[in-house]
């Protein structure tokens, strides 16, 4: 049986790691309230919906607790995570992807409605959700990261798997897509770029 | 100074940039209206993405995860789903080879199957079965070795 344990906020997360790779399992409790809210903020972001966003982070951490052992402390422990996270979402996305397939198929129209109309949120944020939930999956894992968890370019990179060049460069096309789209929303609203040089 | 590339607007507004360097792309910036315009555009989208925060559930999340590893102890299961494939696997595996090294001992003259071909510096070439094989090339090519004397033959 794995116990439910005291919160341990002293401890480094490499430490509950090695703790949990030495069959510690009171270990996993504090690692899981310390990263929950991160967890699950990417999940629901790149998703687009609360329910499989909490659904992704307990397969998360139930994948973390089973491969303990292969935690190496070289990278960071929230870059492993992330990475770990980054890879179910991919694979619940697929899975979505080849339902919504199928869906229309026996429909014939789509009927699943877009990421962001799911979540609660009033007009400004909807159009902001909207507006990131429609880039295409590698641009908004990018710009999640990026923006919303605070990762470095160099960190995205060593998270998704992709070089700092294709990081870079997803984000500089989805900036650039949502300048557009959110353009009414800035205040003051951008001028026109001047000639490139 | 050139000006600021997309990725270095991004980054100067991210903060992701060593002071000196940021402070060099400002300097750029606050004399290039055109510069100055693409930080400011950035900015702006950073703050309007920015004001989004969502809310995440206050649940207790570690029970839940606590729960379904208690429910389902799996990796036994998982080992033992794997290992008759293994099993299998291990055994066609022997079965071939056991095939194969004794039709290379009962097609030979030998009685070792070891070596994957007759190893033709020592042994000379096994003719009656390269005839057999293949009337051309290696045939041909050993028939002009042993045509000379036998190559290598001699020298043990």
């Amino acid at each position: 049986m794995v116990p439910i344990a005291p919160s341990h906020d002293d401890e480094s997360d490499e430490e509950l790691m090695r703790r949990l790779a030495a069959g510690d399992t009171a270990a996993l409790t504090p690692i899981v309230q310390r990263h929950q809210e991160r967890v699950i903020r990417l999940a629901q972001r790149f998703l687009g919906r609360a329910d499989l966003a909490e659904d992704v982070a307990q397969d998360a951490f139930v994948k973390l607790y089973r491969s303990a052992a292969m935690y190496q402390p070289e990278a960071r422990f929230t870059t492993w995570l992330y990475r770990l996270v980054a890879n179910l979402c991919w694979d619940r996305r697929r899975g979505l992807a080849r339902a919504r397939r199928r869906e229309q198929e026996h429909d014939g129209a789509a009927t699943v409605p877009d990421a962001a109309t799911a979540m609660e949120a009033d007009e400004r944020t909807q159009r902001v959700r909207a507006a990131v939930a429609a880039l295409p999956d590698r641009q908004r894992l990018a710009v999640i990261l990026h923006r919303y968890h605070e990762l470095s370019h160099k960190d995205i990179a060593t998270v998704t798997g992709w070089s700092v060049s294709a990081v870079e460069s997803c984000l500089v096309r989805a900036y650039a897509t949502l300048r557009e789209r959110l353009a009414d929303l800035m205040d003051p609203p951008p001028e026109p770029p001047g000639p490139r040089r | 100074m050139s000006h600021l590339t997309p990725t270095e607007v991004i980054r100067l507004v991210s903060g992701e940039l060593p002071p000196a360097h940021a402070a060099a792309l400002e300097a750029h910036a606050a004399a290039c209206p055109d510069c100055a315009a693409r930080v400011r555009a950035q900015r702006g989208l950073w703050s309007v993405l920015g004001a989004d925060r969502e809310r995440t559930p206050g649940g207790d999340l570690a029970a839940a995860v606590v729960r379904r590893l208690n429910e389902r102890p799996a990796e036994p299961l998982r080992i033992w789903s794997r290992t008759p494939v293994r099993v299998a696997a291990a055994v066609l595996i022997g079965i071939g080879t056991g095939y194969g090294a004794a039709e290379w001992t009962l097609r030979g003259a030998g009685p070792a199957p070891a070596p994957v071909g007759p190893d033709l510096a020592t042994a000379g070439p096994d003719v009656e079965l390269l005839v057999t094989m293949s009337p051309v090339g290696l045939y041909a090519a050993l028939s002009d070795l042993d045509a000379d004397g036998g190559g290598t033959e001699d020298a043990s």
